[in-house]
């Protein structure tokens, strides 16, 4: 097989896997620019092209607030989980103390934890609080999630930071929480870009949260109003679920549009770099 | 005049340090760092630790979330694993889900990786984030999106019926023999992208030397991905599988999405059953008896996969 013959093989089966990729989130976004209550079948294309079942999904689905939701929640637990990762992994990277090790295992521990360890006691949890239907039973347990992610991964990043600028710094009478915000972090812009962007996409995608302490309509994120509205329609009603569906993925679209770099390569790193 | 401290005097600073020394030590070596920690210290142990260990204690009630708990040992675990058939379906529904969680993805995955780095590829990073795209949508999307796919008249039928496949045709979420592959080749098709980039990453990694020295031998392309390529990937394989393996046992988006456990009990899992239980049928105990296990399969697979990559060394 020559050299030129293998090329060609090799971008025609990329093109065809690549297909595969695209081809389900495509057909659901035809299906979305039909007119909404037309019973659409296999691979017919919408005619004529409507954005009617965006206005029913924004509207009569409630997904508007659904999106808001979403959005207050995501952006809050990103600000949040990366400040205080920011502040772990500053503390176990760039610093010596006892019980330094122990700290990190503690952490570690939340990376393997699933949400289906903790979900049952934080929801009476908040149920007693009064809490359940509000904003906080959302960003707190998420963004609890995040930190040891986030910080574990910036703590690789961290190590990395030459130490003579750290020392740098404290020569010229700066302290630590100077030394962070004015000397590592701006240096370390795309990497905490990279994890803000893992978190965001994580805490907005997430189901399983959104199912149990969202128990009014009002108060649904986006993903568990796109499930439970999935499960009660019928056929005549598909363009507007694939219309919420697509307006549920496009924060993450365009996140990952880009930042799709960082994104993979935060991915990576954050997989293999123990 | 200053003199030059001797090393008498400097034996005697570390042997008897003065207050302002201890002061500093627990000011710079233990006050500073811990302060940094606190923060995020008293967030994850408040909502990430302590629930943990109270869906320990949990596992050991019978509590319908309302009423006074009673305390039932291992009765709940004994009752999962000896009484209850959806739960013991829904484990062995986890092992299937192995294959389409797992294994399907890693050979695609190291397909691809392949097949991107073999050769010098024009738009390499292009098709690396398209084929990733899978991967980074909520599942819930990627559900509904295959839902509407597997229709009885969705598009994979009418495309069977159009290449004179139509015997294949069935409804695909509604047959209790395939549903659970049909997710399953759904999980597959969004758990390769991981798999991928960490491959494509890892193969970029391997020196180049080794691959022309292959070459040189006239080994062939599948000899050179078993000699060289493979064997530089164990750390990314090692990995890959104990995440995708935990994927498997945590599943729930897709099959709560797609078929909410049907039809009957066909497609439940562990997570499903969890839910259930906890949130719909009152059986709290129950519930976190579920959660327990999930946990601990989760760490003896992370486990498992830290001693492989810890005996291979630094290698």
């Amino acid at each position: 097989m020559t050299k030129r013959t293998e090329l060609i093989i090799t971008y025609v089966l990329l093109v065809i896997f690549s297909f595969f990729a695209i081809y389900p989130i495509f057909s659901i976004f035809l299906l979305s620019l039909n007119q909404p209550n037309t019973l659409v079948i296999g691979t017919k294309l919408p005619n004529p092209i409507s954005l009617q079942s965006y206005i029913a999904a924004w509207v009569r689905g409630g997904f508007g607030r659904s999106i808001m939701n979403s959005m207050i929640v995501a952006v809050s637990v990103v600000a949040l989980a990366t400040f205080l990762s920011i502040m772990i992994a500053y503390s176990l990277g760039k610093m010596n103390f006892p019980g330094r090790t122990f700290i990190y295992y503690y952490f570690i521990i939340g990376i393997i934890v699933p949400y289906q360890a903790t979900i049952i006691p934080l929801y009476y949890q908040f149920k007693n609080l009064g809490l359940i239907n509000t904003y906080w039973a959302f960003i707190l347990p998420q963004t609890a999630g995040s930190i040891a992610f986030g910080a574990f991964w910036l703590r690789g990043f961290f190590l990395t930071f030459p130490d003579e600028l750290v020392d740098a710094g404290r020569v010229d009478g700066a302290g630590p929480w100077t030394i962070l915000w004015r000397v590592i972090v701006p240096s370390a812009g795309p990497a905490i870009l990279a994890i803000a962007a893992i978190l965001f996409i994580w805490t907005w995608n997430d189901l399983f949260i959104a199912i149990v302490m969202g128990q009014s309509h009002d108060m649904l994120m986006a993903p568990a109003s796109l499930a439970f509205f999935a499960g009660t329609v019928k056929g005549e009603d598909l363009p507007i679920i694939a219309a919420a569906a697509v307006l549920t993925a496009i924060p993450v679209v365009l996140i990952y549009i880009f930042l799709q770099r960082q994104y993979i390569e935060g991915i990576v790193a954050g997989s293999i770099n123990k | 005049m200053i003199k030059a401290p001797t090393k008498a005097d400097l034996h005697v600073k570390k042997a008897m340090p003065g207050l302002n020394a201890i002061r500093r030590y627990a000011v710079d070596k233990v006050l500073i760092p811990y302060l940094f920690l606190l923060p995020g210290l008293i967030m994850y142990t408040w909502f990430t630790i302590i629930p943990v260990i109270n869906t320990l204690l949990l596992s050991v009630y019978k509590w319908d979330g309302i009423l006074p708990a009673t305390p039932v040992g291992f009765g709940n675990f004994i009752d999962l694993f000896t009484n209850d058939t959806v739960f013991i379906g829904s484990f062995i529904n986890a092992l299937i889900f192995v294959i389409y969680y797992t294994i399907i993805p890693i050979i695609a995955a190291l397909f691809l990786s392949v097949l991107m780095t073999r050769r010098r590829i024009r738009g390499l990073t292009a098709f690396r984030t398209i084929l990733f795209v899978p991967n980074t949508l909520a599942l819930v999307v990627v559900a509904i999106a295959w839902r509407w796919l597997y229709l009885s008249d969705g598009p994979i039928n009418q495309i069977l019926k159009l290449i004179g496949l139509g015997f294949l045709a069935r409804p695909w979420l509604g047959d209790f023999n395939v549903t659970l592959h049909a997710i399953g080749l759904v999980a597959s098709w969004v758990a390769y992208g991981l798999p991928m980039v960490l491959f494509i990453a890892g193969i970029q990694k391997i020196p180049r030397d080794l691959y022309d020295a292959a070459r040189v031998d006239g080994a062939g392309a599948f000899r050179e991905f078993l000699h060289v390529s493979l064997p530089g990937l164990m750390t990314e394989l090692t990995v890959v599988a104990s995440l995708e393996l935990i994927y498997a046992m945590r599943a729930f988006d897709l099959v709560f999405t797609m078929t909410r456990g049907g039809p009957g009990y066909s497609t439940y899992t562990p997570a499903l059953s969890m839910y259930l239980n906890a949130f719909q049928y009152g059986m709290v105990g129950k519930g976190s008896a579920i959660a327990v296990i999930i946990t601990l399969i989760n760490f003896i697979l992370v486990l498992l996969v830290n001693l492989t990559i810890g005996k291979r060394g630094e290698g």
